[in-house]
């Protein structure tokens, strides 16, 4: 187990980024492992059920999708799901630029079919080994980014929207910087093994701070008092 | 919405609301004004008509609330596009001299414009409730000629686009000169295009920085509604020789020619910002006045003419023999014996306060013309030989760029000649 899945494991409360509503502080926790994060290793060919090593890695083998998932205190691969092209339209799509650690894509997706869709996996393997879905939650008055149980569902015949401060797909650990006006590719996995592939914007956004960094950075200098 | 037995509070979606809006404001002779609030779970809703006193002009910015100009097209817009009320020009200069950059900048201004102009937000807009009055909202995107030397790509300047001389009259400070990249960004709300232009000039923070801003108005009349062109500080009737937009004397004049194929369908703009030394003008009578231009002050008429639309006519000759219009009169010299000579005249005014006591104003003159060098170049040679005019004003900055031609949908402006 790596020290950084730890930062993005949601179901470690520990480490759920909390930013209070009165006084814009964030309760911070564990900040420098995250630079220290070990390398990914190459995983050997994907099997149902054996071990992973980064939550929300994709990989495609003998025409099936598998996704590294967390099983208790494992990571393991999902089942494979055989590929298909999904019916899942995909617009306003864009990626905050970045040049190393994570960031966050967003988009507009639409379901045009009669039956739910859901979203279960992200992948863009040229600038990210591992993508997450990710939701912001109020709970007990704190704000916390989480991945998202069970994946964005788009209802029969609507419309999600990916934005700041809502669902979002999480880019860990890119590879390579993100920057403005950059085509980033990025993929869908839908339950049924659906796939849906389009191109986010590179884009200079200041806000969807999900770094601890960041957040650190932004409650020291933060002026505003939002109860006002 | 006139019915008052309709007037009930009743929630609407935003885009109801916008169309119910721009109702308002045509409807606003007949006393009636939509109010509108937000309920405390977001939602936008329609309240009560509130009587007002009946105003007395309308503004065009909320006459044309609604209406918007297509991105796509043939050409770029903001060029044979009626001159809306406000425009902001803009000279942008890349942080890196990277061809990649360069790109990037045309991909996201095309698709910032393509959105904004639509009435759309932006991709990460932080405002978007400000994109959704575009008030007829254009962007148009120009090439200068450091672009093309910092990405080493002077062998793509089309020879219809060369540096323009500076004139003996000029003044010129190099604050205003020529960039890497040129927004003219253009509204009837100013709201919208301030906005349009803080998320533009954010979304390209991390390639460009902004070398000069020059925020431009004009009077909101409309040349699409047969008005007369709008007026300068001076008081002229100002625009008025312009070619018609959609004619072939507007073709001819305007758009660049097929060779080179990436630029066919474009434009050269050429800034320049006149200051206008308004106190010394102010020594002189209406007549004088009238003489220095060639026109009349109260209606634009040509010397020896009736009403704005008549012909100059420069060889009439009044009772002692002289020409009605003077030798050196502004609109005699300026005039064009062709349509390849014409320039499209698209001039904002300028209020920049006050240097030492005396008023920083004039105007940002964009030329817009396929040739300067048989359009524009001849044209200010001859006004810095012989007008009259130059002791009332002087040029204080000049850039030029090239304006490429439009673009389809899912395209961007320029796409390929960076890449």
């Amino acid at each position: 187990m790596l020290p950084y899945l730890f930062i993005h494991s949601c179901e470690n409360k520990e480490f759920v980024v909390r930013i209070r509503k009165s006084g814009l502080v964030a309760a911070v926790v564990g900040l420098l492992a995250i630079g220290l994060a070990n390398p990914v290793h190459a995983d050997p060919a994907p099997r149902e059920g054996s071990e992973c090593s980064m939550s929300g890695a994709t990989r495609f083998a003998k025409g099936q999708t598998f996704i590294c998932e967390r099983d208790g205190s494992q990571l393991r691969w999902s089942e494979g799901i055989r590929r298909s092209n999904s019916p899942l339209e995909v617009e306003d799509a864009w990626v905050k630029v970045m040049d190393s650690g994570m960031t966050s894509a967003f988009a507009t997706i639409t379901n045009p079919t009669d039956e739910p869709i859901r979203i279960i996996a992200a992948r863009s393997a040229r600038f990210t080994p591992a993508m997450e879905l990710h939701e912001v939650k109020m709970e007990d008055g704190a704000m916390q980014m989480q991945q998202k149980p069970g994946g964005f569902v788009v209802p029969a015949g609507e419309t999600i929207i990916l934005k700041p401060g809502g669902d979002h797909l999480m880019m860990m650990k890119i590879k390579q910087s993100i920057t403005a006006g950059e085509e980033v590719p990025i993929r869908l996995i839908t339950a049924d093994g659906g796939r849906v592939k389009f191109d986010a914007m590179g884009r200079v956004f200041a806000g969807a701070n999900e770094s601890y960094d960041d957040l650190s950075d932004g409650m020291d200098q933060g002026g505003m008092d939002m109860d006002r | 919405m006139s019915d008052p037995d309709e007037t009930q509070v009743r929630k609407v979606s935003r885009r109801g609301l916008l169309t119910a809006g721009g109702a308002a404001f045509a409807g606003a002779a007949g006393g009636i004004v939509l109010g509108r609030v937000t309920a405390p779970d977001g939602a936008v809703v329609a309240v009560e008509p509130t009587p007002r006193p009946q105003l007395s002009h309308v503004s065009p910015a909320g006459a044309s609330a609604a209406q918007t100009i297509d991105f796509y097209g043939v050409h770029q817009a903001g060029v044979d596009t009626p001159e809306q009320t406000y425009a902001t020009f803009l000279g942008l200069n890349l942080i890196r001299p990277s061809a990649q950059d360069a790109d990037s900048v045309l991909r996201i201004v095309s698709d910032d414009a393509a959105r904004l102009m639509a009435g759309r937000p932006s991709l990460g807009d932080t405002e978007p409730e400000l994109a959704e009055i575009p008030a007829r909202l254009s962007f148009t995107i120009g090439l200068g000629h450091p672009l093309f030397e910092k990405t080493g790509r002077v062998d793509r300047i089309p020879a219809y686009f060369p540096a323009i001389p500076a004139f003996s009259t000029d003044d010129l400070d190099d604050r205003w000169s020529s960039t890497d990249f040129y927004l003219q960004i253009a509204s009837d709300d100013p709201l919208t295009l301030a906005h349009a232009q803080r998320m533009v000039v954010k979304a390209l923070s991390t390639l460009t920085t902004v070398a000069w801003v020059q925020p431009g108005f004009r009077s909101p009349t409309p040349a699409n509604e047969g008005g007369r062109a709008s007026r300068n500080l001076m008081g002229q009737v100002d625009g008025t020789v312009n070619p018609l937009p959609g004619s072939p004397q507007f073709d001819t004049a305007v758009w660049t020619g097929a060779e080179p194929a990436w630029a066919a369908g474009g434009t050269v703009v050429i800034v320049r910002r006149i200051r206008m030394l308004l106190d010394e003008w102010d020594r002189m009578d209406v007549a004088a006045k009238e003489m220095v231009i060639g026109r009349r002050l109260d209606n634009g008429a040509p010397l020896g003419g009736d009403s704005e639309e008549d012909p100059v006519r420069l060889d009439v000759l009044d009772d002692s023999g002289l020409p009605v219009i003077p030798s050196s009169a502004h609109v005699r010299i300026a005039h064009a014996e062709s349509d390849e000579e014409m320039i499209l005249r698209r001039p904002y005014t300028y209020d920049a306060g006050f240097i030492d006591g005396v008023q920083d104003a004039g105007l940002i003159f964009a030329a817009y013309t396929a040739d300067p060098r048989r359009s524009f170049i001849p044209m200010q040679q001859r006004l810095a030989d012989k007008d009259a005019f130059n002791r009332w004003n002087t040029t204080i900055g000049s850039a030029t760029y090239l304006i490429p031609p439009g673009c389809a949908e899912g395209d961007y402006i320029a796409s390929g000649l960076f890449t």
